[in-house]
Formats: structure tokens, C-alpha cells, sequence
């Protein structure tokens, strides 16, 4: 296992390298799927790039509007160093994103905005969408736990039934159908909540908490359903196994069994799940966002492709793909954790 | 308190201020007033009313203080604060007009109005014009504004390193010859006579700006607010200039504006309370909120204006380079079947001439009505019996129902043996793919002044040329009617030129659409201009009740 990862990172980066002493398996795991991810990441620039680069259109033209001179876009042009071959403008964004300098935003070079940087600009929004993403994840976990784990124990039940129902019909819906209504009862209808997410400027949403219980509404419908429904799975299966059933014969309480027996070997497959929807939470919020005028990464993002700002597109969509590949890892390593088997047979 | 909707209804119907009086001074909308002008352009009578009108607003409703809270789409990142560039998003552009002001702007019927300007004239030839600047304005930290800001200005805005869209008309003076004659009188000589100048000024991205600014991130203007804070591609807040030149305005104690890109957000937040106007409303909305009548929770502002999307025939390229083709396309559009299915009834046909309404639009001309039995007859014999071009247009949001214009197209050019495939280009690559070059598109028209659109459309090397038009005739008869001062001769030319694309020009003009807007019924004094948005941008008598 050690030899297959150190040969592994040695057909990567082309030379072996020396043996890794690191005892503890788990340890070893962290380790390659870190230096998998870093591959996985390294792709993701390319990729990223390439898109970017094939868009239609003349970059520094779209920037610049229809009254763009020939003049004004050669100039742009060579500001941005889209004149140079593609190969060299990759290295050159990749090898600054490395050292932590994004760069400046394209509007910003041609509106001659030297303050601005694409770093400053992306820190707010991030923290805002993960500020939503982050109480929707909190409210989810373990009220997904709670019901999944219920209607498991209650499965073929009416109250099943109605949690089934009730569920799927949240996922079916489309986030902005789930939005529009939500907005249309408590907000238009009820007045009882705010129906657009506006923050002032130099505050956070949580200065304004009842701007965000109508998006964090929104969110959980669509991913609560699905939480619950593969916890229900998982417990059921749980439930149904040969183990459990020895435990009940032999005279272990229900209460018991769901806790200890039930939910703590349903919780590794459902780790996979809740990291899903967490990746879901980051990066598939835009039309949320959208629809709330939520001031976070989604809604920068659209924009920024809108006016064609490729340094903001290309930086913002690495870094989403860094984030999902570090949840990804997470829920890995936390699935390894909680089933000590998996440890030694991968 | 007076029911809003009410009030915008009158002010949509054009209203009973003193502006009618003005309008017959400045010939109005009309060629055939002409002969009743003098010599000259009536450029220090219209100073003397817009004193008597200052006057007269002071002596109004008195302020009411408060916030006035405002949503329009944005720009995101693009955003700026610097009202010069060429802004392409209405937050900017509304930004800007709050902070700075001009010589003159576009008054609600898009005629120029002097603002900083106390008069602006020509000599007899149209060769020099002499700003004088309005005295007691001050800038927002105080010092005077002076011929020294407007001098620094013009260079700004003519620098080829800034970019600024409007260089094409400061590219008609003669930049290096500015001469202060003294502390509030520039003379400007011109590099090209110019008879009206005011005509070609009066549009966004014209502000004067401090001698000596280099940067705008605290933007210091003459305007009735001044800046607070902001953030980009969200929000930014303003307060009341204590010491606007106009005592008593504006009427509010402070202004906050949001960026709302999506429509139905920016409506719920309308119907939310969370801020008091809005612009852009869409078709379907407007319509179901007027249908509500006074029963409704909000205003509906409506503004007739000559904003307007029309298709473009590329004359460099076949077949559009043959006159007869382009005279079938414009018979064969079902102009209100465009207004009532494109545009949901809002709007007014047009008769393929741009800025209908506005000063100098020749109305003596027939509207022209579908024909497809002529169309046909014209294809034929121009040889194109069975027809296919592609219709480029874009899903963008530049204008509403403009992809709708294009499909309706595309039904109604089949009965005239014409098939039309519609290539739909997104938003963001539309301007900076194929234009000016496509050979048959849509543009978008925001409302503009009639030289200022044939200067910036119908002359060789104009910018926004995007039908290839380089026809002689038109060239020199364009050009003769710039440099008229005589008003009557130089409405008597621009006839003769609209005359010309009537009748062989290349663009279908179908309709116009009007700038339709919303506000709370808490909100008074909110007039609407055919110029832009939201009153033009212009918060000055809005208060809130």
C-alpha cells in the first residue's frame, strides 16, 4: 500500500520519491488523497483556462463595450497579456494563484482602478455564501439525522408516507419555484419577512438575520429532502441487517439500537451525502442567489462572466473547484474515520 | 394625499407645466413650426425660463425629508464611479447623476435643458461657442465651480487614454484652442461648425468633473447628493447637498441606491417595501399593475420615449446592398402585430426613422404599413424571389422583447417568400463578435437627440454604423445639417435627410418602447422624462409622503 502510493506519486511527478515512514494508515490515506486532489486541482486549472480562453468574441472588446477603437482594444490587450500565446498566459495566472496574488479583475485594468484587486473583491461574497451555507448545513445535518432516523423507524408507516412525500416533492421542485413561492407567501402575502437580500454597504447578513431565513429556506427544501431521504436508506438497511437483529433478540432496548447500532453505522454513507450537499451549498447556490439578490459568490460569479471579466471567472472558479475538492477529502477521511475497516483494505 | 398612480397617469400624459410654453419656443417636435423662429437658437430666451421655472419650483411643496431608497439593474463588478466612461449599466449611469452635473441635459420631453450652463451659444457660423458657467455653484467640499473645471473636463473627456465614449463629439472641437475668457466663460472653437450643440451634449457620460481629478473613488460633483459610501455591484448611499445651487432641492435628506439585477427580485423588493422606486418593470408586470387600477399596491410610471430596437441591413454585404431588398424588408413587417405581440401593447409604431417625437423628426412623412404584395414585387425583381438571410439577436437583457421582435420577424417575412433563421448570440459576445459588420441584426437605441444619432450611426466612420452605411449623398447633406445654426434652415435639412432613409435607408424601425418604471404610493412628485429612466435620473422634487 505505501509502495503503490509512493510509486503512484512518483508516476506523477516523474522521479521517485524517498519512502514515506509514516506509521499510521490513516495518515497514509490523508496524505495520497491530498496529493490526488492536488492533481485532480491541477486539471481543473487547465480545464478552466481553456474554457475561458474559447469563449467567443474578443475579450477585450466585450470589456470594453461598443464603442471600443481598435486603438483602445490593442491596448487592453496587452494590459491583460491576452496577446501572448496561451500557454504562457496559463503559467503566468496559475503561478501567481499559487503564491495567493489573483490578480487584478479585467474591469478594473480598464477602468484604471489601481485599489481593487480580485482578492479584495471575492473576500466578502465568499463569506457571505458561506455564511448561508454555512447555518443551511447547521440546520441540516442533524434535522436530516433526526427525521431520516424517524421515519426509518416508522418506515411503512402513514407518517412515513407523509415525511416520503412531503420530501420528494421538495426535491422535485426547481430552487427558483421553491423561492418564488416561498416569496410570494411571507414575504409579498404575509409581509413578514424581507423578499430581497439587501445589505448595506460595510454591513454582513448577519446584521440583518431576517434576510436570511427566506434563502436559508429555500436551500434546505431542496437539500433537507435528500439528506433525509438517504439517511432513511441507510438507516433501514442498518435496521434490516443481520447484527441488528441478533442485538434485538437478545434484548437491546429499541431506543438503543437505533442510537448505537442504527445510526452510527448509517452515518458513514451519509457523510458522503451530506458532503454533496455541502459542495451543492457552495457553488450550485446561484440561482438562489439570484433570486434573493443575495450578495455572495454565485451572484459574482454570473456577473463576472456577464461582462466577460476573465481574470474574476478564472480565479473564483478555481478556487470553488479547491473547495469542493477539500470537502471532498474531508468526507473521505471522515468516512475512513468512523469505519476503521476501510482503513487497511483500500 | 394624492393617489400616485394618478399622478403618474398625468405625467405620462404630458403634462400642464410650464414645459409647453417652452416647447413652442424650442419648436417642439415638429418641422413645420420652422418658419415661425428667428436667426438665431433661442438659447438665452430658454435661460431666461429656466430661471422663471427655478423660481417656481422653490415656491412648491416643501421638503419632506427621509430616505428615498432606489433599485436598479447593475453592472457587478463593471460598475464604476466615474461618470464619464462609458457606462453600459443603468446603476452607473443613475450614480453618476445624482453626484454630477452638465451644461445641459435632456428635459423630460429630451429637449436640452441648461443645467450648469447659465447660457451656452454660437457665433453666426457655428465655428466658436462660448460657455458661460452659472455663478454661486458650488462643489461638494466647497469650492467654486469655475471655467477651470469645465476647460480640465473637456480634456478629460477627449484623451485617448481614457476612452470616454463621448470623445467623438469633443473630437469636433478644437481641444488644444480652449480659451477662458474669464472666470466662468469658456470658448470653445470648434474644428467643424456646429449648429447645435446642445443637441450633441446631452446624453450620459457628459459630466464636469473638478480640475485636477484623477480619481473618482470619492466622487465630488455639483449635484443635488452627495457620496457617501458604496459598495460595487450592491449598493451605494448618498445625502442631501445642503448648498445645491436649486435652494430647496432636493427634497429628501438622503438617497440610497441597490443593484438589483433580476427583475422579479427587484419588483418583490418594490412590493417588500424594501426600497420606494424601481426601474425597468417588465411588459407582463406593468400591464397586470395597471390593470389593477387604483387598487394597486404600486405606481406604475410610464414614459413614452423614442427608445427603440430595430433591425439593421448590412449594405456592404448582399443582399441588403440592393435598395429594393431593403424596401421589401420594411413592407414586410405587420408593425402593430410587433408593438401588441413583441411589446405587449406598450409602445408606438414607428416609420423606420430613429428618435420619433423628438425635436427636428420630420412628421410630414406617411407611416408606412405592411405590403407584402409590394415586398414580393421588389424581391422579384431585385432577383430574389425565394430569400434566406440569418437574423442575428441576443437573449441578452438589452432590451425587452427583442427576441420576441425577431421571431415575429421571421413569421411575417414567410408570407413574403423570405426565410429567416435567427442566430442567437449570447449577451456578452454580441457587441464583440460580428458588429458593425453583421449583415442583418438587431441594435438597441437608448433616447438620444436627432443629430446626435445620425452623427453616431449614419456617417461613414461613425461608431455605432451597423448597417455599413456610407451612401455620399446623405454624408454631405448630414454634415450640411450639423453646421446650420439658423434653426428653421437646419430643421428644413434634417427633413431632407430623414426624406432619404425613408425612402432607401437601411433599418427597420417598427416601434418605440416606453421607459416604464415603478414606485411605492408613498412616494410624491414623481415625474417621468422621455430621456431615461427613472425621470432621467432625476430625484431632485421626489419626496416621500
Amino acid at each position: 500500500m505505501a509502495d503503490s502510493g509512493d510509486r503512484l506519486t512518483g508516476l506523477v511527478t516523474g522521479r521517485t520519491l524517498p519512502r514515506l515512514r509514516v506509521r499510521s494508515p490513516l495518515a497514509r490515506f490523508i496524505l495520497r488523497r491530498i496529493a490526488l486532489g492536488v492533481v485532480v486541482l491541477w486539471v481543473a486549472s487547465v480545464l478552466i483556462f481553456v474554457g475561458t480562453s474559447v469563449l467567443p468574441g474578443n475579450a477585450a472588446r466585450a470589456i470594453l463595450g461598443r464603442y471600443a477603437t481598435t486603438a483602445r482594444v490593442k491596448a487592453l490587450e496587452v494590459e491583460l497579456h491576452l496577446n501572448q500565446p496561451l500557454p504562457e498566459q496559463y503559467w503566468r495566472w496559475i503561478s501567481h494563484f499559487i503564491r495567493g496574488d489573483l490578480g487584478r479583475s479585467a474591469i478594473s485594468v480598464v477602468t484604471n482602478d489601481s485599489q481593487s484587486t480580485i482578492a479584495s473583491t471575492i473576500a466578502q461574497p465568499l463569506l457571505n455564501t458561506a455564511i448561508l451555507a454555512g447555518i443551511t448545513a447547521a440546520i441540516l445535518i442533524p434535522l436530516s439525522m433526526m427525521l431520516g432516523a424517524w421515519s426509518a423507524f416508522r418506515a411503512g408507516k402513514p407518517d412515513d408516507h407523509i415525511v416520503a412525500a412531503v420530501s420528494i416533492g421538495g426535491i422535485s421542485l426547481p430552487e427558483f419555484v421553491t423561492a418564488s413561492l416561498l416569496i410570494s407567501t411571507f414575504a409579498v402575502g404575509l409581509h413578514w419577512l424581507p423578499p430581497v437580500a439587501l445589505i448595506a454597504p460595510g454591513q454582513t447578513p448577519l446584521d440583518a438575520p431576517n434576510e436570511l431565513v427566506l434563502p436559508v429556506l429555500t436551500l434546505l427544501v431542496a437539500t433537507l429532502a435528500l439528506a433525509i431521504r438517504m439517511i432513511r436508506a441507510n438507516m433501514i438497511e442498518v435496521l434490516g441487517s443481520e447484527y441488528v437483529l441478533a442485538a434485538r433478540l437478545g434484548g437491546v432496548s429499541s431506543r438503543r439500537m437505533v442510537w448505537s447500532y442504527g445510526l452510527r453505522n448509517a452515518l458513514a454513507p451519509s457523510v458522503v451525502v451530506y458532503s454533496l450537499c455541502l459542495q451543492y451549498l457552495v457553488g450550485g447556490i446561484v440561482i438562489t442567489e439570484t433570486v434573493f439578490d443575495y450578495p455572495g459568490i454565485g451572484k459574482l460569479l454570473v456577473s463576472a462572466v456577464t461582462v466577460r471579466d476573465i481574470n474574476t471567472v478564472q480565479s473564483v472558479a478555481l478556487i470553488l473547484a479547491a473547495i469542493y475538492v477539500a470537502l471532498n477529502i474531508c468526507a473521505d477521511v471522515l468516512v475512513i474515520a468512523l469505519v476503521p475497516r476501510l482503513r487497511t483494505s483500500s | 394625499m394624492t393617489n400616485m398612480l394618478d399622478e403618474g397617469l398625468e405625467a405620462a400624459a404630458l403634462f400642464s407645466e410650464p414645459k409647453h410654453t417652452r416647447r413652442a419656443f424650442l419648436l417642439g417636435a415638429g418641422a413645420a413650426v420652422g418658419a415661425a423662429s428667428t436667426a438665431r437658437p433661442a438659447f438665452s430666451a430658454l435661460n431666461a425660463l429656466t430661471g422663471a421655472r427655478e423660481q417656481a419650483r422653490e415656491e412648491r411643496a416643501g421638503a419632506s425629508g427621509g430616505t428615498l431608497r432606489v433599485a436598479v439593474s447593475g453592472g457587478g463588478q463593471a460598475e464604476t464611479l466615474n461618470p464619464i466612461l462609458d457606462i453600459n449599466d443603468t446603476a452607473s449611469t443613475l450614480r453618476g447623476y445624482q453626484v454630477f452635473e452638465w451644461l445641459a441635459v435632456a428635459g423630460p420631453n429630451t429637449e436640452p435643458e441648461l443645467q450648469l450652463a447659465e447660457s451656452l451659444e454660437p457665433n453666426a457660423t457655428g465655428t466658436e461657442w462660448t460657455a458661460r458657467l452659472r455663478a454661486g455653484v458650488e462643489w461638494h467640499d466647497g469650492k467654486p465651480l469655475t471655467a477651470d473645471d469645465l476647460i480640465y473636463t473637456l480634456r478629460y473627456i477627449s484623451n485617448p487614454k481614457v476612452g470616454a465614449s463621448n470623445s467623438s463629439i469633443t473630437s469636433l472641437m478644437n481641444i488644444a484652442a480652449l480659451k477662458k475668457l474669464d472666470s466662468r466663460t469658456v470658448r470653445i472653437p470648434m474644428l467643424q461648425p456646429i449648429g447645435d450643440l446642445p443637441s450633441l451634449i446631452v446624453a450620459p457620460g457628459w459630466a464636469i468633473i473638478q480640475d485636477g481629478t484623477t480619481s473618482f473613488e470619492k466622487p465630488i460633483g455639483t449635484g443635488p447628493f452627495k457620496f457617501q459610501s458604496w459598495v460595487r455591484g450592491q449598493s451605494s448611499s448618498y445625502t442631501r447637498n445642503p448648498n445645491y445651487w436649486v435652494h430647496g432641492q432636493p427634497l429628501v435628506d438622503a438617497l440610497e441606491v441597490q443593484s438589483i439585477d433580476d427583475d422579479t427580485a427587484r419588483l418583490n423588493a418594490l412590493l417588500g417595501n424594501q426600497v420606494d422606486a424601481i426601474g425597468t418593470v417588465s411588459f407582463p408586470d406593468a400591464k397586470s399593475y395597471q390593470a389593477q387600477g387604483s387598487g394597486s399596491p404600486i405606481a406604475i410610471l410610464l414614459a413614452d420615449s423614442p427608445q427603440s430596437t430595430s433591425f439593421t441591413m448590412g449594405t456592404a454585404h448582399a443582399p441588403f446592398n440592393d435598395v429594393r431588398v431593403r424596401q421589401a424588408f420594411r413592407l414586410i413587417v405587420n408593425r402593430p402585430q410587433m408593438i401588441e405581440n413583441a411589446q405587449f401593447g406598450f409602445g408606438k409604431v414607428a416609420n423606420d426613422l430613429p428618435m420619433p417625437g423628438e425635436p427636428y423628426y420630420d412628421n410630414s412623412l406617411p407611416q408606412r404599413e405592411q405590403n407584402i404584395a409590394q415586398a414580393k414585387a421588389l424581391l422579384k425583381q431585385a432577383g430574389h424571389e425565394s430569400l434566406s438571410v440569418v437574423l442575428n439577436s441576443t437573449n441578452g437583457n438589452f432590451f425587452p422583447g427583442q427576441l420576441a421582435a425577431a421571431t415575429l420577424f421571421k413569421q411575417q417575412a414567410q408570407a413574403a417568400g423570405v426565410t429567416v433563421s435567427i442566430n442567437n448570440i449570447p449577451a456578452g459576445s454580441y457587441y464583440s463578435t460580428g458588429f458593425p459588420n453583421y449583415t442583418f441584426a438587431q441594435i438597441q437605441w437608448t433616447p438620444s437627440t436627432i443629430p446626435s444619432q445620425y452623427l453616431e450611426e449614419y456617417l461613414p466612420t461613425a461608431p455605432l454604423n451597423g448597417c455599413q452605411w456610407r451612401n455620399p449623398t446623405t454624408t454631405t447633406l448630414i454634415h450640411e445639417a450639423l453646421r446650420t445654426v439658423n434653426r428653421a434652415r437646419a430643421t428644413e435639412l434634417w427633413a431632407e435627410v430623414q426624406k432619404l432613409f425613408w425612402e432607401e435607408g437601411p433599418e427597420i424601425y417598427w416601434g418605440t418602447c416606453p421607459i416604464i418604471d415603478a414606485a411605492s404610493l408613498q412616494v410624491k412628485g414623481a415625474t417621468v422624462s422621455r430621456a431615461g429612466t427613472l425621470n432621467n435620473y432625476n430625484f431632485r422634487q421626489w419626496s416621500l409622503a
